[in-house]
């Protein structure tokens, strides 16, 4: 489901104001939260630096069905329960037609048991993953099959955006 | 609001006007599906220089934009 924060995100008259609500429930300026749709950059080691501009995949482990006013995943793995490690984030791919924007993260499971993920989210960030002031939900799903990760596995979550 | 009314005959389906509207001003807002006339002005022993269109507004362009969710297990 898309965000209150998606559609804010793409109208411009509303990109330098404090609307957007971050992690922590917050209004903040787009330059805080990713930076602008049209000038937008990505750097595949963003999720543990403090870059001014990025995105990644988080996941999570709540279920609670998602609303378009959701500013965070119900319990975040890169806020509220760091369970899965991050790997990698891979540069976002597009398409010329259909346009589509994907975006993929990788994680890996060394907590030492199975892990399940039952929601994931596309984020916008200008901070670190775990801050949560400078990370803004895009969109959140709750799966209606949750994913089983295997101890010492990796998975490569992907949201892709269609138009 | 009831029917299109001409010369006491009823045609065509049941139709709604806008609330802000009166039984003399443009009817805006026609039930799905209802047939569609154009009736002409005036007439002899009419009411006068009625000039009624209705027109029915079906649908619109739209573009959807979808999320997608996709995973694979290393």
């Amino acid at each position: 489901m898309f965000t209150k924060n998606f559609l804010y995100w793409t109208s411009t008259n509303t990109l330098s104001t404090s609307i957007f609500k971050t992690f922590a429930n917050t209004s903040q300026g787009a330059s805080n939260v990713g930076g602008l749709l049209t000038n937008y950059n990505h750097n595949t080691s963003s999720y543990y630096t403090n870059s001014t501009q990025g995105s990644y995949v988080d996941v999570g482990f709540g279920n609670t069905a998602p609303t378009s006013d959701d500013y965070k995943l119900e319990d975040s793995n890169a806020c509220d329960t760091p369970t899965l490690t991050f790997i990698s984030n891979g540069y976002p791919s597009i398409n010329t037609y259909p346009y589509v924007r994907n975006v993929t993260t990788t994680y890996a499971n060394n907590s030492g048991s199975d892990v399940t993920i039952k929601e994931i989210g596309l984020v916008s960030k200008s901070g670190t993953a775990n801050s949560k002031q400078n990370n803004m939900l895009i969109t959140r799903t709750v799966l209606d099959t949750p994913i089983v990760v295997p101890n010492g596995s990796q998975i490569a979550v992907t949201v892709s955006l269609e138009i | 609001m009831g029917k299109i009314c001409l010369n006491g005959e009823e045609y065509g389906n049941e139709v709604v006007a806008n609330p802000q509207g009166s039984p003399t001003e443009t009817l805006s807002t026609i039930q799905i599906g209802a047939t569609v006339y154009e009736l002409p002005s005036g007439g002899d022993g009419g009411g006068g220089d009625m000039n009624i269109k209705i027109y029915s507004m079906v649908g619109s362009a739209r573009n959807v934009i979808t999320e997608n969710v996709s995973y694979e297990i290393l």
